[in-house]
């Protein structure tokens, strides 16, 4: 291939890096704890992986309680009324869509990162003990 | 000749459903759901081939000028974007079971409708040219800067950005995701199924888009 064309493709294969680079924060719906605690009580999106000892429901409310904390280090407590996904605990990173609002983020939806090692389920179930029953 | 291969790769594919569905056990957490793996990644996985195959033919068409490079590019191009968007059909229907959501605009899945819509352009530019040398020069043109941005999108992007979906197969933890050796034979096994299927779809696809365009009055 002549010259030109690899020259030509290598500028324009680098702005495209570099406009996505620009587009950086396009990329995610996420917002950084700071953000979304600036964020005037507008609903947004918020990921963070879950502080440990910090999971708890208020009997009297129903209220979930957790704790998460985002890459840049900062911590923040959500309250949900949804119910947890199962396995919560073991979640890698959690998303929380809703609004920062007197101190808490108040979560509308609730999305766990399970974790993403595929094993066999512990209960060992298997096509043929199941066909033996 | 061609009746054997079709009738291998139909009990290749549905030894890779049995696989699927009956023989890999259930996995820890995401139960009955993990079963999508074999399906969800492999069709990404041809995906990918398709657009690399793409890119390769719009290389050469870029030399030799020639129609028959166009047919093939063209058809890997379809071929990878419709496969793109059963990646992301089933990657929605994981979403819902898993996330409770079928759509979260997640980073990767931000980054696959951009793809998606790199390549839908790529049909809308084929049919704005209408004289086809022009045509096969320029789609091969957008293909190759399209193939280029394609790593980046699938395999870059997700790794640059914390996202919800699960860590991919290849990763820096240096130990295999897929934990159970049943599961390692089924997607093993649906990922050569998948690859097998592609080329013979492909070469089918590049048959009858040659006789298509006969027809049109191409050069062919």
């Amino acid at each position: 291939m002549k010259l030109k064309y690899v020259v030509g493709f290598a500028v324009i294969a680098a702005c495209v890096v570099v406009g996505v680079y620009m587009l950086k924060t396009s990329m995610t719906p996420y917002l950084p704890f700071k953000e979304a605690m600036a964020a005037n009580g507008r609903e947004v999106q918020i990921i963070g992986s879950i502080v440990k000892g910090k999971i708890g429901v208020d009997a009297k409310t129903g209220l979930r309680r957790f704790m998460l904390k985002d890459q840049a280090g900062t911590e923040l407590e959500v309250e949900t009324r949804e119910n947890l996904p199962s396995n919560f605990e073991h979640a890698k990173s959690v998303v929380a869509v809703g609004s920062y609002k007197n101190g808490v983020f108040v979560a509308s939806k609730i999305l766990a990162k399970c974790p993403s090692k595929y094993e066999k389920k512990a209960d060992g179930a298997s096509p043929e003990s199941r066909s033996a029953q | 000749m061609p009746v054997l291969i079709g009738t291998a790769l139909f009990l290749w594919m549905a030894g890779v459903m049995y696989g699927a569905f009956v023989y890999a056990p259930p996995a820890e957490g995401l139960g009955e759901t993990s079963r999508l793996i074999f399906l969800h990644v492999p069709v990404a996985w041809t995906s990918v081939m398709a657009f690399i195959t793409s890119f390769v033919y719009s290389i050469l068409v870029l030399r030799r000028n020639r129609h028959e490079d166009d047919i093939r590019a063209e058809v890997a191009a379809r071929m990878g974007l419709w496969y793109c968007v059963l990646a992301t059909i089933t990657g929605a229907f994981w979403a819902k079971a898993t996330w409770n959501t079928y759509w979260n605009w997640d980073p990767r899945e931000i980054s696959i409708v951009v793809l998606l819509l790199v390549y839908m352009s790529y049909f809308g530019l084929r049919s704005a040219v209408t004289d086809p040398d022009k045509k096969i020069r320029l789609a091969a043109v957008y293909a190759i800067l399209a193939a280029i941005i394609m790593p980046f999108l699938v395999f870059v992007v997700p790794r640059m950005y914390m996202s919800l979906h699960p860590d991919t197969l290849i990763n820096n933890s240096g130990k295999s995701q897929l934990a159970d050796v049943r599961m390692k034979q089924v997607f093993f096994f649906s990922l050569a199924g998948f690859t097998l299927l592609y080329f013979w779809l492909f070469n089918l696809s590049v048959r009858i888009e040659r006789l298509v365009r006969r027809k049109e009055g191409w050069n062919v």
